[in-house]
């Protein structure tokens, strides 16, 4: 546990403390801005019937579903760019010319291509993935130091070892920070997905709750993807710092 | 006493965005079996360069550069270079460095773990076999590039300023055990270095580089002034 983990919370707590003694005062309209203990009497009310964690399952089964087919097949073509000029001709202009596209950009062709439902979301959260995923792993391979392959040409490793020993330890750090944006990225783009192509998820329960006026489950859904973002955000961390045990993660 | 290598007239020019740029111009040298030879310059003089050429990760654009008798070829396991960054892989442990240089061979031990530790102890490394190179100070990170170097068994050991990072006294005491070390192992050892006293107190043999450049077959401190001399810089 970080030295000061306790001390980060006291700004937040204090910014709740602060937002819900405005609200009860009344300077703050419960429409415009719900104040927590409206937030949460909204939320736990949408938990009661189970509306809420069917949401939130919907949408994490909507990201790791994209996520972990983009982790699929853009780490091996990471590492085929990183480690090949002719692949790196080959791939990395496409790769480059469709990464600054936002994931967003991409949902009405894949309404037309997948119809409404999950389809378009998970190609969404794919997307979202799959193109930090690529560069930073590509990136990875390129940044291990030409004097480690110079050993091994000088000790006659065979390819194989060199990539298990030298090319996926020496890209690793990169490997997961880039799958640490990734995920960030799809939980981005599950969100928005929802909002527009689908029938469950928190982005949908955004999308619905702001066309009732249900402001704080608006809020309550958004407080749980800020929440989910920083629990998997840790996890990745604490995987990334098991994985890396040489430095710092 | 064979020569375990032998340059005969090298030239060696790097490119350069408009002309090549000249290393070496007819640089002739021998290296004796078993021998410790300095190799000594200015910075820019083609140290870095020479080692390259002996590793065979460049190629000379003329002249004759002999190992064991014939032309030096690709890199490989019977010529291994400690560089002066010590190139350790930070993700594999100090044990797991010399483990990487045994099951790279052809034939690789058998228990891989206890020749790994065996190489360790050589360096006196063993008890901190576990640790990762940004855990070792500069001298152990040095050690631990040795080991890996000896489990190859090279006939030629290339060590690229091995001791530029450390201060004064420590260089003095680990190039003493250094020495003791290559010569238990009868290793052929090429030593690069830009401090005059170390490669006189070094090396059986001397090349010193800049200028035109020229071999002491017996060096001792006492030609450091002909050395600066020949640099101009007296």
């Amino acid at each position: 546990m970080p030295k000061h983990f306790f001390l980060s919370f006291l700004p937040w707590l204090a910014l709740l403390f602060l937002w819900e003694l405005a609200g009860q005062s009344g300077a703050l309209s419960a429409f415009v801005l719900p104040w927590p203990s409206l937030v949460l009497t909204a939320a736990w009310s949408h938990a009661a019937t189970g509306a809420l964690f069917f949401d939130i399952a919907w949408s994490l089964v909507r990201v790791f579903g994209g996520f972990f087919l983009a982790v699929l097949l853009a780490t091996p073509l990471g590492l085929l760019i990183g480690l090949s000029e002719r692949a790196s001709s080959i791939f990395e202009p496409a790769v480059h010319f469709l990464r600054p596209i936002p994931p967003v950009a991409w949902i009405p062709l894949a309404i037309v291509w997948f119809g409404l439902g999950n389809g378009p979301a998970f190609f969404l959260t794919f997307i979202a993935a799959f193109f930090p995923v690529i560069v930073s792993t590509a990136h990875g391979v390129r940044s291990i130091p030409a004097q480690h392959f110079q050993v091994a040409r000088c000790l006659e490793a065979s390819r194989s070892l060199v990539f298990r020993r030298i090319v996926i330890p020496g890209a690793l750090p990169h490997i997961l920070a880039g799958f640490r944006i990734g995920f960030g990225i799809s939980w981005m783009a599950v969100v928005t997905a929802e909002m527009i192509a689908a029938r469950s998820g928190l982005g949908h329960l955004i999308h619905v709750s702001q066309d009732v006026l249900h402001t704080d489950l608006v809020v309550a859904g958004m407080l749980c993807i800020g929440l989910l973002g920083l629990l998997f955000d840790i996890l990745l961390r604490g995987l990334a710092r098991r994985l890396t045990p040489w430095g710092p993660a | 006493m064979s020569a375990l290598v032998e340059a005969r007239d090298l030239h060696f020019s790097h490119r350069g965005r408009e002309k090549p740029h000249p290393i070496f111009q007819g640089l002739s040298f021998t290296v004796e079996e078993g021998k410790i030879l300095s190799v000594v310059g200015p910075s820019g003089c083609g140290k870095s360069t020479l080692l390259s050429l002996l590793l065979g990760l460049l190629r000379p654009s003329q002249g004759e550069l002999l190992f064991e008798g014939a032309p030096l070829g690709e890199p490989s396991r019977k010529r291994m270079i400690v560089f002066q960054n010590h190139a350790l892989f930070p993700w594999l442990t100090c044990l797991g460095n010399v483990v990487f240089a045994l099951e790279s061979s052809a034939a690789p031990p058998a228990d891989l773990r206890a020749e790994g530790l065996r190489l360790l102890e050589r360096v006196g490394l063993e008890k901190s076999a576990g640790l990762y190179p940004g855990e070792l100070s500069g001298g152990m990170q040095q050690r631990a590039g040795i080991a890996r170097a000896l489990a190859a068994k090279p006939r030629l050991l290339l060590l690229d300023e091995p001791f530029s990072s450390l201060d004064q006294i420590r260089r003095h005491q680990l190039l003493g055990e250094l020495a003791e070390l290559v010569r238990a192992s009868k290793t052929t050892v090429v030593f690069v270095t830009h401090d005059v006293k170390e490669a006189l107190r070094f090396g059986d043999q001397a090349l010193v580089l800049g200028g035109a450049p020229f071999m002491l077959t017996q060096p001792d401190e006492t030609q450091e002034k002909e050395i600066y001399a020949h640099w101009n810089l007296s």
